[in-house]
């Protein structure tokens, strides 16, 4: 009785609601720019040689392995998608540099499991659970006006913990943290897989593969030229931002003054936009160098093009195949059990 | 990949359920993607044996650096910021972005199939990177005939000049006099710029709404239903889409001059 | 670089400039005491006309009305920019990008000015001419100049004192022509001497002096 009128006391109420709105945002920031920062984001995507089993692997291989494990990860129960995740990072013991690459890989993972799982056990639209998990438990209503904002409501009555039956309630619903996690496990088997790839081999050598493949050279250029465009993009980012800043600029509000205050975040959003703006330009000043260089390479002058280092499907290379063939028979196996399919992403 | 799967009363294969209970019927889809493909495939015919035979090298460079800004800004940057505002597009800043970045390549590019590959790149980079391959191919055909169709098309009437305040108009054949004829053709053909501030409107309103309808219209009405078996009620998908058709046009002309500085800046 | 400029914040220990604390300051204070020019002028411009881009300096440093425009017209005189400013930084080449960043900083009359590599990408005539106005603006305004260049000519032209930054410490400081004396070490800092200072090494007087001897007219 005194533990339903604390909580539910208006003030009160309104207080909750927006730490629970703000913090698993908040956090996911603070993991991302504490402990990864711009410059390890952008290691990310930087190569380096090794002499592991994994970097000896042909890239078809990998590519394979990147599309078996995310496919398999999309049809099949959350928990396969965690075995999954856990067997890709234990490969990731078989990379040079581990310590940094986990530096970089584990916040990440961790923050898309924050972010993912907090926003979907708000925002996981009400039908797709319905659909899914054929009953949902309202843990916490929050105020009846913020449907507004796409937070999941339910249609009927229901029963809240210490509030009593509610008609249509507003808030976090247990089945959407349970949603929220089984799609990021998803998520996170698929980019492990993907970061794998990218670790492990020279960007030459995807794009060769790419074309080995059948792929025209026109597409996989475009595709690998926006892969290694990403570090740019975050680095120009960076850049601009801190060139703003020196300029004086500063990111946050400071004023008490309330018409002051709003008259400083609406400047403060002027100058984001003019910052995106920039980021733009200096990305794609760079696209008429880019070609020159592409062209003088001959890019697309022939249409069957010979390699100075030919890539070829080695012994270990059948034997991953085989193993993934047989992951994805079994996927495809299990998804067909009752129960044990997986649910609809939202994206 | 190529097995089908009983489940329950619905065949699933790759996530796909095969649902055609929908509110757009199936045939309509099947009409508009099939005219959609061929005006890629046009688009997109080899020239010289070589596939994409009108784009230059430069377009592809601009389709992946902006298909690399739509990565990092879907993919690094929105999840930073809580999504509010999912029910409409007004507020709903991943729509913002991707109009912005769609629109500006078909503008850079200005060729029909420009904003397609746009699409199609970024879906499969998207893939790769987050989603995974559940359900496909019918999210690419999603994403492309939802987004990038009604621009492709646009695209061939308005071509280099799409978000440009102009509009090109032949002023006859330059005489050819050159005996030996190599390279004349359609590019010899003078062109004179004539000021249409309503073409440019136009491009702006005509990106704008088709980039905002693609989820409650396109999805909502079709994709959504067919591909995960859920189902929305005929009301919520009229009104969203109704909705949407005024955001969109709101945001095409919001970006619309930002567009128009950066293409004025790198050509 | 980004320390001094109150990009960042020091993990510990503070950083004195003329009495302020950096880590204290606001941004409007901070922009009075340092002006920061980057590598890249793309990297700094952000209006739609070189006007605006001076403005929104000199807002941020709450310069407003009739100083404001008195300041902006000093400066794009002094730099002989003053027929660019309706245009777009954006459009312009590399070298009145260059300008017009500069420009951008120099409007707010910082004490000192942070230089990230002011000639790159610029002709050996045209970035002689820039040096030699960022030295004048130097010398009449009394301001510290801080230049990170790999460029040793210029090293041991324009600079009264030299450091060298290797491994994320600084390895040596002194006047370049000692930090051009220590050869030994140059294979291992990556540096080589102007050949001007080979010359006058070779003839025998090692450190006769290299600054670039200038005239005035007047």
């Amino acid at each position: 009785m005194l533990l339903s009128q604390i909580l539910y006391n208006p003030a009160i109420n309104w207080v909750i609601t927006l730490v629970i709105l703000f913090y698993g945002p908040v956090l996911v920031v603070y993991l991302i720019f504490k402990l990864i920062g711009f410059q390890g984001y952008m290691s990310l995507f930087r190569f380096i040689e090794g002499k592991s089993i994994i970097y000896r692997m042909d890239p078809r291989t990998k590519i394979l392995l990147s599309i078996i494990v995310t496919t398999v990860a999309a049809i099949t129960i959350w928990w396969i998608s965690a075995i999954m995740f856990v067997a890709v990072m234990a490969l990731y013991a078989l990379l040079s540099n581990i310590k940094e690459k986990l530096r970089v890989a584990l916040p990440l993972i961790l923050a898309s499991f924050i972010g993912t799982a907090w926003t979907e056990s708000i925002f996981a639209p009400y039908s797709y659970l319905q659909v899914i998990f054929h009953h949902v438990t309202f843990l916490y209503v929050f105020p009846q006006s913020l449907a507004v904002l796409g937070i999941t409501q339910g249609s009927g009555t229901f029963y809240v913990p210490y509030l009593g039956y509610v008609s249509n309630p507003v808030g976090l619903t247990w089945e959407g943290i349970i949603y929220g996690l089984q799609i990021t496990f998803r998520a996170v088997a698929a980019i492990a897989s993907g970061l794998l790839l990218i670790f492990s081999t020279p960007p030459s050598d995807i794009l060769r593969s790419l074309e080995k493949s059948g792929l025209p050279i026109e597409l996989g250029f475009t595709l690998l030229l926006a892969v290694s465009s990403v570090p740019k993009v975050l680095e120009n980012s960076m850049v601009v931002l801190n060139s703003l800043r020196a300029r004086g600029v500063e990111f946050r509000p400071r004023s008490r003054n309330p018409i002051r205050l709003i008259a400083e975040s609406l400047f403060i959003i002027r100058v984001i936009v003019m910052a995106l703006v920039s980021i733009v330009i200096l990305t794609l000043r760079d696209a008429r160098q880019i070609a020159i260089a592409a062209d003088i390479r001959a890019f697309r002058a022939y249409r069957r093009r010979t390699y100075y280092r030919d890539i070829r499907l080695g012994r270990i290379d059948y034997i991953a195949i085989a193993l993934l063939i047989v992951l994805l028979i079994a996927g495809i196996y299990i998804s067909g059990l009752p129960g044990m399919g997986a649910v609809p992403y939202n994206p | 990949m190529r097995s089908l799967v009983l489940f329950g009363e619905y065949m699933v294969w790759n996530g796909v359920h095969f649902n055609l209970n929908t509110i757009i019927p199936w045939y309509v889809i099947l009409i508009w993607s099939v005219l959609y493909f061929a005006l890629l495939a046009w688009a997109w015919r080899p020239k010289e044996g070589r596939p994409f035979g009108n784009f230059k090298t430069i377009d592809f460079v601009y389709i992946a650096l902006i298909a690399a800004l739509l990565i990092v800004y879907n993919f690094f940057i929105s999840p930073l910021i809580p999504k509010v505002g999912t029910v409409t597009t007004y507020f709903y800043y991943p729509i913002i972005g991707e109009t912005f970045l769609v629109m500006l390549a078909a503008a850079l590019v200005g060729k029909p199939g420009s904003a397609g590959l746009t699409v199609f790149i970024y879906t499969l980079l998207s893939d790769i990177i987050h989603y995974g391959f559940g359900g496909e191919p019918f999210w690419f055909i999603y994403e492309v005939t939802s987004y990038a169709a009604i621009i492709d098309l646009w695209l061939i009437y308005r071509g280099k000049y799409y978000m440009l305040p102009f509009r090109g108009v032949f002023k006859g054949v330059a005489s050819s006099k050159e005996p030996s004829g190599e390279s004349v053709a359609s590019e010899e053909l003078e062109e004179e710029l004539k000021s249409a501030k309503a073409l440019f409107i136009v491009d702006a309103l005509l990106g704008g709404i088709t980039i905002s309808m693609a989820y409650p219209f396109w999805w909502r009405g079709f994709w959504g239903p067919f591909v995960l078996g859920i189902s929305f009620t005929p009301s919520l998908w009229a009104i969203t889409s109704i909705a949407s058709i005024g955001a969109g046009a709101v945001l095409g002309l919001v970006v619309a001059p930002f567009i128009y500085y950066i293409k004025r800046v790198l050509t | 670089m980004y320390l001094l400029a109150g990009i960042y914040r020091p993990s510990n220990g503070s950083i004195q400039i003329f009495n302020h604390d950096s880590t204290k300051l606001s941004g409007k204070d901070r922009v009075k005491l340092i002006g920061y020019v980057f590598q890249d002028p793309d990297q700094m411009l952000f209006s739609s006309t070189v006007r605006g881009e001076l403005e929104f300096t000199l807002k941020l440093a709450s310069v407003h009305g009739r100083e404001a425009e008195d300041r902006i017209r000093r400066i794009v005189n002094y730099l002989g920019i003053s027929d660019l400013l309706s245009q777009s930084p954006h459009k312009l080449s590399v070298g009145q990008r260059r300008l017009v960043s500069v420009a951008a900083i120099l409007v707010a009359e910082p004490r000192i000015l942070i230089l990230d590599e002011p000639t790159r990408g610029l002709d050996n005539e045209m970035s002689t001419a820039l040096m030699d106005l960022i030295l004048t603006i130097k010398e009449e305004k009394g301001m510290t100049l801080i230049m990170v260049t790999h460029n040793m000519r210029q090293v041991g032209e324009y600079s009264d004192k030299a450091f060298v930054m290797y491994d994320g410490t600084v390895a040596f400081s002194g006047i370049p022509e000692e930090v051009f004396e220590e050869s030994h070490k140059h294979p291992e800092w990556g540096i080589s001497p102007p050949q001007v200072f080979e010359v006058t090494r070779s003839i025998g007087r090692p450190t006769a002096s290299i600054r670039r001897v200038r005239v005035n007219a007047a």
